[in-house]
């Protein structure tokens, strides 16, 4: 039996509330569409023109890995790190909108199939070892080193912003890369030293000659990430536009470190013309 | 003048604002026929208490004619004061020539002091002065006023409620200058701190200078994917004259569009990262209405103009105005009428200077930020809006409070992008103009109706929300809705 507030339940179903809006007209806003991968690297929006795309380690470092693959996506430069998932360039962009961040870039590629296991069985070592030596000069000089301040982390990292935000930016960059060098490896002692830096450095390159001899490739006959990584903190090192004794060591007549700076030469040659 | 009656009176009718409302005392000047008289009245008349009185006494005064200056002012319980900040609010009681600008002036240097937290009370004593013939002696009797204040309270409002703290110390040079630091957390305002010093310029209350340091970290994830870190240094002058308030200000502001994550949209992306606004904005406003947040009478008019662009790298000229109306059609109906509306010009905007339009204090029946340009899940903001609200307030059977009031409503307004995106991207200026024509002549909109509740604090609204017209980019929101805040469309 219908109870008197049984009429009022109908009506209100009559009027579900889904039917509305009653009316829907054409959006006003079109968003602009991607319609293949886009690579964000970094890249000072005033440098016109460069042997090398980028002076930052993982932009060049992910963008040798696409090219090693063949990945094809639209290189855009970018110095606003802030615009990246991880607030880190580079940065993958993808025609669905996601966007991924340099780790999230190499699975993709796994996951696609375009980049397959290494031939090299302990690369996750040798990937820590530059990871922990070799990254830290490329930090040091940009950051920490008042020459390479004021010619990489001022001029190429911070010079789009303005003058008040460069300073703020720069003084809270030194203050970061330092505790991060410091407390990544702590016999650097209370105060930053550089030549502690340039001996772990030199000693990790002492051992890539090794492990590279006669080979072309770190991986084997297709180049993959450890030589991505390799050829990233080789280039920008040489690239530096400041002398560090590790640019120093590897330019010299008759230098131990031939081999890498070769290596570095092919790939740029191979990869980069 | 009665030179021969020496009784004491007292008057404290307030100026034309109730912050200078003072007491006031004479002595050998008036009678007590002056206590219930306001200043104003050009010509006082005393009435003695008997018929026999009344016949030898009558005698009429005007003290708008009476010659007399001020000879000497003396101030009694404050603990602080500068001689500097003495001398500028005594000026006018100085330059005074006759008994009723004596009495106005100062009556107004004592409001000031009020209004300025000098002093809590004032109770202001004039004396025939025993030195010169026709001069008066001026004294303030003082109750110092409270120096540190700490508060804590929670605020709602503009679908946002807000956890807060604050420290305020008055008058701390002795001439009316205050400090307040704010410290909040919100639900969209994950932490904000802002510190204000606040000083008055001529001794007047209704003209400061203010300088403001503020850093928020706006969460701005439930409508678009992103935080926004703004730091902001501003300098204003506000005065309170010319039918309402006027407020130059300079301002800069380091805004960072930052932690997007992974879904976060390409028009997003674009508008990330650090930016440094630099800029003028003047400020009118004008408020005559009974109440800020339900009002049933007068008007409401703010009108905002900002240009960025002196240093930094922000670059905008932008203008936005609001206008309220409210008429009392008797018996408790109150009709309601709203108009806001906005341009922001520049080459590039950026999301932190856009207009954003939808939500239960704006255009109802939508979400917050609901209505405009969005990509993806990201509201993105409009150069260009305009809203128009329309209410109806009307009494409610068996219900006797007045704070409890029907509410039949309607909303309408949009918002767009002026650059390629949006209604330029025609390209051509016919294009556009076809494009704006139809933005000027299809808003969304929405009906509704509901009870509106009148808090001493703030505005609660329940409605049920119907979306009639929408866009394909907007997100109507049917259904029953609270909401919170002053401000309503």
């Amino acid at each position: 039996m219908a109870t008197p507030e049984a009429p009022l339940r109908e009506i209100l179903k009559a009027i579900s509330f889904t039917q509305f809006p009653l009316r829907i007209n054409r959006s006003f806003f079109t968003p602009e569409t991607i319609d293949s991968p886009q690579l964000y690297i970094h890249r000072p929006l005033t440098q016109k023109s460069s042997a090398s795309p980028s002076c930052d380690v993982k932009s060049m470092s992910t963008l040798a890995l696409l090219r090693f693959v063949g990945f094809k996506a639209d290189i855009k430069y970018s110095s606003e790190p802030e615009a990246s998932p991880n607030n880190q360039l580079p940065y993958l962009l993808l025609p669905d909108s996601l966007a991924l961040d340099a780790r999230g870039i190499e699975s993709h590629l796994r996951e696609q199939g375009v980049l397959g296991e290494s031939e090299l069985a302990d690369e996750m070592v040798y990937l820590t070892m530059v990871e922990n030596n070799l990254i830290p000069v490329t930090e040091y000089l940009a950051w920490i080193d008042p020459e390479g301040f004021d010619s990489i982390g001022w001029q190429k990292y911070l010079g789009s912003y303005p003058m008040i935000v460069r300073y703020f930016l720069g003084w809270q960059k030194r203050l970061h890369t330092s505790r991060k060098l410091q407390t990544g490896l702590p016999e650097y002692g209370s105060a930053l030293d550089g030549d502690v830096i340039y001996e772990n450095a030199f000693r990790a390159l002492d051992s890539l000659v090794v492990l590279l001899g006669e080979r072309k490739y770190f991986s084997g006959i297709k180049p993959g990430v450890l030589d991505a990584l390799v050829f990233a903190c080789l280039n920008v090192i040489v690239e530096a536009p400041l002398k560090s004794p590790i640019r120093s060591a590897m330019t010299r007549e008759g230098s131990k470190y031939k081999t890498l700076l070769d290596f570095t030469m092919r790939i740029l040659e191979e990869y980069f013309q | 003048m009665n030179g021969e009656d020496t009784r004491s009176s007292s008057f404290g009718a307030p100026l034309d604002a109730s912050d200078l409302d003072s007491g006031f005392s004479t002595r050998g000047i008036f009678s007590e026929a002056l206590a219930p008289t306001p200043p104003q009245p050009a010509r006082i008349q005393q009435h003695p208490r008997n018929s026999s009185q009344q016949q030898k006494r009558a005698v009429t005064i005007d003290i708008s004619k009476q010659g007399a200056h001020i000879n000497r002012f003396s101030i009694s319980g404050v603990s602080r004061i500068r001689s500097g900040f003495l001398s500028d609010l005594l000026e006018p009681v100085f330059q005074s020539r006759t008994i009723k600008e004596a009495v106005d002036e100062t009556r107004e240097a004592a409001g000031k002091l009020r209004a300025l937290g000098i002093a809590k009370a004032v109770l202001v004593e004039m004396d025939r002065s025993g030195e010169k013939e026709g001069a008066l002696d001026v004294h303030f009797h003082c109750q110092d006023g409270s120096r540190y204040m700490v508060k804590t309270g929670v605020d709602v409002g503009d679908s946002e409620g807000m956890a807060s703290v604050t420290g305020r110390v008055s008058n701390i040079w002795g001439g009316g200058e205050s400090f307040e630091a704010n410290y909040s957390r919100g639900s969209k305002t994950q932490a904000a701190f802002q510190g204000t010093l606040s000083a008055p310029l001529d001794a007047d209350p209704r003209k400061r200078l203010e300088a403001t340091a503020n850093q928020a970290i706006l969460a701005n994830r439930p409508y678009s994917s992103h935080d926004e870190l703004r730091r902001t240094l501003n300098i204003a002058y506000k005065q309170d004259t010319f039918g309402g308030m006027h407020e130059l200000c300079y301002s800069l502001s380091w805004r960072d569009i930052c932690n997007l994550g992974l879904h976060a949209s390409p028009s997003l992306r674009r508008d990330a990262g650090h930016s440094l606004k630099s800029s003028i904005a003047y400020t009118f406003s004008s408020d005559s209405r009974d109440s800020a947040t339900v009002p049933t009478c007068g008007s409401y008019a703010r009108v905002g103009t900002e240009l960025a662009g002196i240093g930094g790298d922000v670059q905008f000229a932008k203008s936005n105005f609001e206008l309220q109306s409210n008429q009392d059609l008797g018996r408790g109906y109150v009709l309601s009428s709203s108009l806001h509306g906005g341009l922001l010009w520049g080459a590039r905007t950026s999301i932190a200077d856009r207009f954003f339009l939808g939500g239960n204090t704006s255009v109802r029946g939508f979400e917050h930020r609901g209505i405009g340009p969005r990509d993806g899940e990201d509201s993105l903001g409009g150069d260009v809006f305009y809203a128009v609200g329309l209410s109806l307030l009307t009494p409610l059977p068996y219900v006797k409070t007045d704070a409890l009031k029907g509410h039949l409503w309607a909303n309408s307004g949009q918002c767009a992008l002026l650059d390629s995106r949006g209604l330029g991207k025609a390209g051509a200026s016919q294009g556009m103009t076809s494009e704006m024509f139809r933005f000027l002549t299809s808003p969304s909109a929405s009906v509704g109706l509901g009870l509106v509740y009148r808090h001493s604090l703030v505005r609660v609204e329940l409605s049920c929300c119907l979306p009639v017209v929408a866009t394909t980019t907007d997100r109507p929101k049917p259904g029953m809705h609270f909401g919170l805040g002053f401000q309503f469309l």
